[in-house]
Order: C-alpha cells, then structure tokens, then sequence
C-alpha cells in the first residue's frame, strides 16, 4: 500500500520536476511533506536516521560556497580575469574563444555552473559587441564548458556534491579520477571548438585594439575584499584536498570558510543571504525526503534488480553496468535536470552493489569497491555531459539562451542542437573511450 | 479635481514610420521633452522620453553585469548613435499600458505616477491621445492648491 503511494508521489514529482510545469522547489517540499504526513518517512525518520535523512553534508556545503561565491563575485576578479586574457592574445577572437572556454570550465570547477555563465555570458557579450562579431560561438563553449568544468571536482556542481557525500567520496577521490577524465574530454572538445569556429573568427587589427584599450584593472571594485575572499578561498580548497587528513567533512569546511569570510568582510549579512539560492537548497531539502520514501519502500531495489538482470554485472568486473550508466544517464539528461536524476540512480546503484558484491563487507566496502567506482564515475560523467545536447538539458543552458536572446541574439533551438547534439555525443564518447581505458585495460584504479 | 482641469493639452505625436533622427529632434522642441506614438489611426501605441533614447544606445549586457561599465570604449556612444540612424520607433518606446481619461481624478494620475516610478501619463478618449499630465502640471496644481488655501 505504502509502495504505491510512495511511488505514485515520486512519479509526480519527478514529472512535474522535469516538464518544468511547476517550479521544482514546490514540488519537492509538497512531495516531501506528503511522504512524511503519510508516514512514509516519518519526521524523525526524515531528519535524524542514517539511510533516510536529508543529507546535511550536500546543503551545507552548497551553503557555504554559495556565500564565499557571492563575497568573492562582488570584488569583480572574474571579470578581471576575462579581460585580462582576453587582452593577452591581442584581442585575436580565435584565442579569446578558447581562453574563455578554458576559464569557464575552470571557474567552473569551484563555482556552480550557472554562477559560471552568469559571470561569463555578458563580458562575451561586450567582447563580441567591441569587435563586432556573433557571440554564438562562445555561448555554445561557454555552455559546454562549464557543464565539463563542473565535472572535474568534488564541488563542481551538485551532482558530485551529492556522489561524493552518499559514497564518502574526498575531494581527491574527484581529482584522481574524474579530473583526468574531464581533461581528456575537454582538450578534444576545446579541438573541435577551434575547428567549427576559427574560420569565421578573424577581425581586423584596429578593431582588436578596441579590447586591448579596455582597463581591466577598473574592473576591480575593492581590493580589500579580494585580498580577503581569495585568503578564505586558500584556506578552504586545500581544507577539502586534505580534508581526510584533517578530519572535516567539506561541509565542515564551508561553513567555516563562509563564517570567516562574512565576518572579515564586513560585507552586510542581508544582502549577501537575499542573493543566495534558498530555492536550489530547499528543492535538495525536500528532493532527499521524496527520494528517501522510494528507497525505504523497495521501488529502488526493485528498479535495481531489473538493472542487475538486464547488465548482469558481477563481482569482478561491471564493465557493461558502467557504459549502460553512463549513456542512459547522458540521455535522460538531454530532456532532464540532472539532480532528481542522480538522486534517485544513487541508491539504485548502493542496492545494486549490496546484491552484486560479497556480503560480508561494511557499506563503505561496499559502495567504493573498486569494481563498482567505474559505474559511479561513469554516473558522474553521463549525468553532467548529457545536458549539453539540447537548450533545455540544463539550469546554464536555459539561463545562458535567455541571457542571449534579452541581449539582441537569440538562439533558436534548432541551431542549438545542430551543434549541440554532435558535440555532447562526442564527449560521451570519449568519457566511454576513457572509463574503458583507464578501469578496463590499464585497470588504473589508484 | 479631474485630470481634464490640469492636464496640457498640446499634442506630441510621432508617427511610427518617423525615423530615429527625426524622433531625437522632436524631444529636443516639444514640451515635456515627451512624444507621443501613434498609429495610423491616431490611436496611441507607445511613448518615448529621453530616457529611453539612451536606452536604446546601452547595450543590454551591461544590465547583465554592471562591473562591466567601465570596460566600455571610449567611442561606444558615438559609433552606436550613427548606427542607429534607422533604428525603427517602435524599437525605441515604451509601449504605452498606463493611461488616465480626462475625468479621472487628479489623485489617481499622481498615484500611478509615483507607484509606477514614471512622470508622464497620456491623457486618452477612445484610444486617441487629447493631452498629457506630466509631473510639472501636478507641481503647478499644487501651488495653485497653497495658493488658494492661503486666503
């Protein structure tokens, strides 16, 4: 009885999440309101139990970044930093396109993906006026870019965010074997940028002069506060790339590194919370509980037992459970926002590796058994890459299209999957090229 | 008081097919510095202040991100007025939702004037513009308002 109702309030969650007919935030919190007034999970469940509870470590870590995000953003760096690259190729729009796609996904890395684009998109937009050329190229990259640069890390994005915390992943963990993969990814991705564009890319030298006249030192508006975010944000990476060393969660980390930078600031503590995302976290808040009462009334080992059947993944090698992951979460991704997506595959996956590997092992055992990492780094990738194939796949895409057209350049949506389409399939390739290099040739686990 | 007792009633108009220099001239000589846009039936369909002259000259991004204001060429303003020699009327004004009828009340114009952040409304019968209440007229009525209360 539960199952059904269980099930029935995730399926319309999870429809109304992904047809955008309802903002996502209210969705979660009634589904997640309903499973716990209907006792599905209860309150105490919901809150305070190991498996059920919302997971704490994914908000809080948000948290924390989104404030040390917004601090730094006011002080104006990155947009220094565009101009100033941008400046350093000589205003050559070739260079100032894979300069800005390499610094989206690098910027990427540490901030969320649409933070990245909201800063990128309108200084493109400026280059692209000043030399009188279409900002498509560098939208599409930028897009892209910043959907690859979120891969690369721990904090990239929520979606290893919240790999990272169900599997007890470090921040390392993400550098020795998705960061590679993203490097792989992006140096032909940057490649074929070059190809597609470079031809349509060439201005005249005086019109180039226009960018290198630009002062980007204007572009920094205190430089106080940018001594004092950049030393909380020295403080707060190497906390995560050592944080098994310290023995502090990344959440841990971000709530101090957000409190320190608040209060050495001096920055007014209610403009900084008015313009952080309350509703990305609410939507996790209420996401987790909804999710939670699939698990706990058995759709999502049931779901599993259909996934172990059809890839029929054993205890030494889950190859095929690896690509099967890795292009069915790609390709939900092209129509879906990939959060509930990875929310409700995770414990998917957990149930799978309970079935599948020995039983005798501790969960932790479990669920970083080295036969199952590929599937998880498999998940990671498919999920983030898949939606770069069409406008609607993802928050930057959608944000980036809107920007463009409010600004004088729409892009329509065929255009977009014109391009779009051929250059996500390409980089699931190559993640497929790489996940079966690196875990099933070399076998290089680490 | 009616809207009719203090509004102006020289007109304003600018046809929509009036180009964008010639839009920029008439500002400059009208009363108000505000025109009127009609259509070919007279009926009123959007307004134009220097205000939103300006607009059309700053690009939109810089609304986006406004740390980027100071990137700005030196030329910018200059090299897009020329390319905007042509720009069409209808892409300049502001697309007229706000209107009082002549036997309003004078509190209801000021009212949407300062909750909608704006200091002209067009005075419309039947569609067609018959005058214009700006913020001068209302500062006028509220001298002629002291005045009288004086004696």
């Amino acid at each position: 009885m539960f199952f059904w109702i269980a099930t029935g309030i995730f399926i319309v969650s999870f429809g109304l999440i992904i047809s955008e007919r309802l903002d996502k935030t209210k969705v979660a919190l009634i589904g997640a309101g309903l499973v716990m007034a209907l006792n599905i999970v209860t309150q105490n469940e919901a809150f305070y139990d190991r498996k059920y509870a919302i997971d704490y470590n994914v908000i809080f870590l948000l948290f924390g970044m989104m404030v040390i995000v917004n601090i730094l953003s006011k002080t104006g760096v990155f947009q220094f930093l565009a101009i100033k690259s941008a400046k350093l190729v000589k205003g050559r729009p070739v260079w100032i396109l894979v300069l800005f796609t390499g610094i989206t996904a690098v910027f990427s890395s540490f901030l969320n993906n649409v933070t990245t684009v909201l800063i990128l998109v309108p200084v493109s937009l400026l280059i692209a006026d000043e030399l009188q050329i279409d900002p498509f190229p560098f939208l599409l990259s930028e897009i892209m870019a910043s959907s690859l640069g979120g891969t690369a890390t721990l904090i990239g994005g929520p979606p290893n965010i919240l790999i990272a915390s169900k599997v007890q992943l470090t921040f390392m963990d993400f550098i020795y074997h998705l960061t590679p993969a993203v490097l792989f990814v992006f140096s032909f991705f940057l490649l074929t940028i070059k190809l597609l564009f470079g031809k349509k890319l060439q201005v005249k030298e005086e019109v180039r002069q226009k960018i290198l006249a630009i002062n980007e030192y204007e572009m920094i508006k205190s430089y106080s506060l940018l001594i004092k975010s950049l030393s909380v944000l020295g403080l707060v990476i190497p906390g995560f790339i050592f944080s098994n060393r310290i023995h502090l969660e990344p959440a841990t980390i971000a709530i101090l590194g957000a409190a320190i930078l608040l209060i050495i600031s001096k920055e007014n503590l209610q403009n900084v919370l008015r313009e952080l995302e309350w509703a990305t976290l609410f939507y996790f808040i209420g996401l987790f509980i909804v999710v939670a009462g699939v698990v706990k009334v058995g759709l999502i080992s049931t779901l599993s037992d259909y996934m172990v059947s059809f890839t029929k993944p054993d205890a030494e090698n889950m190859f095929a459970t690896s690509i099967v992951i890795l292009w069915f979460s790609a390709i939900a991704s092209t129509v879906m926002e990939n959060t509930i997506l990875i929310a409700s595959i995770i414990p998917l996956v957990t149930d799978m590796a309970q079935t599948i590997l020995p039983s005798g092992l501790d969960l932790k055992s479990i669920i970083q058994h080295s036969t199952l990492m590929p599937v998880w780094w498999s998940l990671a990738l498919g999920t983030c890459l898949g939606g770069n194939a069409t406008p609607i796949g993802a928050s930057a895409n959608i944000v980036t299209l809107g920007l463009a057209e409010r600004a004088g350049y729409p892009i329509p949506f065929k255009k977009y999957l014109i391009y779009g389409i051929p250059l996500t399939i390409e980089m699931i390739i190559l993640s497929t090229v790489y996940v079966w290099l690196r875990y099933y040739v070399l076998k290089f686990y680490l | 008081m009616k809207v009719k007792d203090i509004m102006d009633t020289t007109p304003n108009p600018a046809r929509i097919a009036d180009t964008f220099e010639h839009l920029i001239r008439m500002l400059d000589e009208v009363k108000y510095h505000v025109v009127f846009v009609v259509d070919a039936e007279d009926k009123l369909v959007g307004i134009v202040t220097e205000a939103d002259i300006v607009k059309a000259l700053i690009p939109k991004y810089l609304s986006f991100d406004a740390f980027l204001i100071s990137a700005m060429n030196g030329n910018y303003l200059e090299n897009k007025c020329i390319e905007s020699r042509n720009l069409a009327i209808t892409e300049i004004m502001t697309k007229t939702i706000l209107s009082v009828h002549e036997d309003d009340t004078v509190i209801k114009a000021a009212a949407l004037m300062v909750v909608n952040k704006i200091h002209t409304l067009p005075v419309v019968n039947d569609g067609k513009v018959v005058g214009i209440v700006h913020l001068i007229n209302l500062i006028k009525h509220i001298m002629n308002v002291l005045a009288k209360d004086r004696t």
